[in-house]
């Protein structure tokens, strides 16, 4: 049935595309029409979505802008509309090290600890997988759900963001209390605040937002108040549960608290996941399913512009620096490719990482942690620590990934801060590397270019989870499909499909699904199988 | 499917040219079919076939490229988590071997360190061969793999290539703790849930 239907829609679309957003690829691949095409002429999938090794971070640092191909219209009924640069949306890179490039021969004395070099950990550079774009997944979030729903969760795994923490009065750090047992087990809360931050949050997760009547457009802070919650319990609330600003209103205030309320205990005690070796996975899981359906992938293929029929302003394909031409029926491609066209004032995201050799905080446990800064006349700052267990660092490392969604400080500044409050346990002599950039937020309201059928994605945004490419890809898909097509249909599970063949001369492999199986036995069946899967992967990381 | 009691599960992966017969092998092995045509499956990720290593049930899970290999662009995470790992060429076409460098590339990059590396010479069963048994047998020694001649067309050797491989990884996995069908490890995998969700997940 569902191979029918990749039937059905294969000729509808064959789509090339330059670079792989997210969700681009989400697109994509639930296009499920077989003629896909994604180009980019990167080495590596994800394009701005990515995470590189060591060297391919540092290769990454040191891209050069592309010589422009300048390829001329076959005739007078095409335009060529050529493709910007990627420098256009990062700006300012900057790499450096604070450790030395190899040992000095005289260095090797007896007992002290080999130094940190830069070789030792080029050394060990493929362990390394860092993110351009780190991001954290609400555990019932909308990319979470589309993994399970679409079977496209059977190519990732994932780890709990297992601490959570936050900046406390006298200058340190300390885990947010964030369920019943954490706030009742806490040291620091009087016991009557305990039962009036209780209230606060059952409130939160059991209220409908109508219920906030006039209220709703107050700010949070101010609603906050009137629950009689102190400033640091409503900074708890405000920073490390809504995760909003100061001047957010009500309605978004508690809106987000709901949100984080509902995705803890889903997988554990923390309403975050994170990806295993890293998030440019992420756009390369997508892009199996798109193969396994029939897509086709190519990497390092430069590509010169889109080739635009005059008569009707229609993309009509994309045509390579070789000058080879390949139709298509819609294209998509990510809008920073046209950023020469779009309006210069945008919100510029300041991103950095650290490469450590000491985790902000010392645990026992292999952690990955999560610690917002803010403050009431600021925006939230992001810092994601992984470590080893996350499949993003060799033994010992750590990388701290900082941004701010909307920059207003420094984030030279913020390391200062962080280092305040981490005092002896993390300090500047443990930075061994450091990546600075800055990211041209591309988001735009709409999915259309002046150019018919030829749909234009948005890069990543500043915030901490993956909504709005999600959003983003379905709307597109619906675009493209008109036809009531699903969504991100969920893939058969290997076990499901029979293959029917074969043996006669005329055969093409056919694999035929029953759906209704497949429907009926979600739950029970896919829940099964998955777990399969799960022991093995399991004991292989650990 | 139900509980399956099986002893333990391991990830097979196979790379190499374009056709030079992987999903040939794969589906040889698994379903003991030779598809004659030339289309590409669809919609398949990986085959299951449990097999008996003394006694005890083995499944393998054999993953196949997704003609991503066409262009020299698969997913790196499709090496991820690989317990073994088959590099085929066809033993009729030099350009197939000759490209064996650019895969052993691949696989140091993104394979695990201790992944079970075979060498697979395919279509032995046509008298055409442009490679000889010795130098890919010297290819595989320095690389450290394993070196077996197969014809998916007439079965020679398959079923051997996968049973030595499952004994292998047992062996393995009986000196350490990698496939055993239960763990503690506290990652998640493919959107399934170890507690259950508050709500529900699907549909």
């Amino acid at each position: 049935m569902i191979t029918t239907q990749l039937r059905d829609v294969c000729l509808k679309l064959s789509k090339p595309v330059h670079g792989s957003t997210n969700d681009k690829n989400i697109v994509q691949q639930i296009a499920t029409a077989t003629n896909a095409k994604h180009r980019t002429q990167n080495e590596y999938y994800g394009s701005e979505w990515a995470s590189f090794p060591l060297n391919g971070l540092i290769e990454w640092t040191q891209m050069q802008e592309n010589p422009t191909t300048n390829v001329d219209p076959q005739d007078d009924s095409e335009k060529i509309m050529p493709i910007s640069s990627p420098l256009n949306i990062f700006r300012n890179v900057q790499f450096k090290w604070n450790i030395e490039k190899a040992n000095e021969q005289s260095s090797t004395t007896e007992n002290e600890t080999p130094k940190i070099t830069i070789d030792v950990l080029e050394k060990q550079s493929r362990k390394f997988n860092i993110d351009l774009i780190p991001k954290l997944y609400y555990a019932t979030g909308g990319l979470i759900d589309l993994l399970v729903q679409s079977n496209v969760g059977k190519y990732c795994e994932f780890k709990l963001v297992s601490r959570l923490l936050l900046e406390r009065n006298n200058g340190q750090l300390d885990n947010v209390p964030s369920s019943r047992s954490d706030i009742f087990n806490s040291n620091d809360i009087s016991l009557i605040d305990k039962r009036l931050l209780m209230k606060v949050i059952m409130n939160c997760s059991s209220m409908a937002i109508e219920d906030l009547n006039e209220d709703e457009n107050i700010p949070f802070i101010d609603y906050l108040k009137k629950q009689k919650l102190n400033d640091t319990l409503s900074h708890l609330i405000i920073n490390s549960i809504s995760m909003v600003d100061y001047n957010a209103t009500t309605k978004e205030g508690v809106v987000k608290a709901k949100r984080y309320l509902e995705s803890i205990g889903r997988y554990g005690n923390s309403p975050f996941l994170y990806p295993m070796y890293g998030n440019g996975e992420m756009s390369q899981c997508f892009c199996r399913l798109c193969a396994v359906f029939g897509g086709t992938y190519f990497l390092r293929f430069p590509l010169a512009g889109f080739t635009i029929d005059s008569s009707t302003n229609q993309c009509s394909g994309i045509v390579a620096t070789t000058r080879e031409r390949f139709r298509a029926k819609d294209a998509v491609i990510c809008n920073h490719a046209f950023m020469d066209s779009i309006s210069s004032n945008r919100n510029v995201i300041h991103r950095m990482v650290l490469i450590t050799n000491q985790s902000i905080k010392s645990s026992e446990k292999d952690e990955i942690t999560y610690l917002r800064l803010s403050g009431p006349n600021e925006s939230g700052i992001h810092i994601i620590e992984v470590g080893h267990g996350s499949g993003c660092t060799p033994d010992g490392f750590f990388l701290l990934y900082i941004f701010q969604e909307k920059s207003d400080e420094n984030l030279n500044q913020v390391i200062e801060r962080l280092l305040k409050l981490t005092g002896e346990q993390f300090t500047q002599s443990n930075i061994l590397g450091q990546l600075t950039f800055e990211q041209v937020e591309t988001i735009s309201s709409s999915a259309s270019s002046s150019v018919l059928k030829l749909l234009l994605t948005h890069g990543p945004d500043g915030s901490i989870n993956h909504d709005s490419a999600v959003n983003t890809a379905r709307t597109m898909f619906y675009q493209i499909y008109s036809n009531g097509e699903e969504f991100l249909a969920r893939a058969p599970d290997p076990e499901d499909i029979i293959i029917e063949d074969d043996g006669n001369a005329s055969n093409t492999s056919t694999c035929n699904t029953n759906v209704e199986d497949v429907n009926s036995t979600l739950n029970t069946d896919a829940d099964n199988d998955t777990s399969n899967l799960n022991t093995n992967t399991d004991q292989e990381t650990s | 499917m139900l509980m399956d009691d099986y002893k333990y599960l391991f990830k097979v992966v196979l790379i190499g040219n374009a056709s030079v017969g992987k999903t040939c092998l794969v589906r040889r092995f698994c379903q003991d079919v030779f598809p004659t045509g030339q289309a590409a499956t669809i919609g398949v990720d990986f085959l299951i076939k449990t097999v008996e290593v003394n006694g005890e049930k083995i499944k393998l899970q054999i993953w196949d490229t997704a003609g991503q290999e066409r262009f020299r662009s698969i997913t790196q995470s499709y090496y991820r988590s690989a317990n073994a790992l088959i590099i085929v060429f066809d033993i009729n076409n030099l350009a197939t071997f000759s490209s064996l460098p650019d895969w052993v590339r691949e696989v140091k990059a993104y394979a695990n360190n201790d992944v079970l590396c075979t060498l697979v010479g395919n279509k032995c069963d046509i008298n055409q061969r442009e490679v000889p048994t010795h130098v890919a047998e010297q290819f595989a020694e320095k690389n450290d793999m394993w070196y077996l001649e197969t014809s998916a067309k007439n079965s020679e050797n398959v079923g051997k290539l996968f049973q030595t491989i499952a004994e292998e990884l047992t062996m393995k996995a009986r000196e350490s703790t990698i496939g055993a069908s239960n763990s503690g490890h506290d990652s998640f995998f493919n959107g399934d849930q170890k507690t259950k969700p508050v709500k529900s997940s699907c549909c």
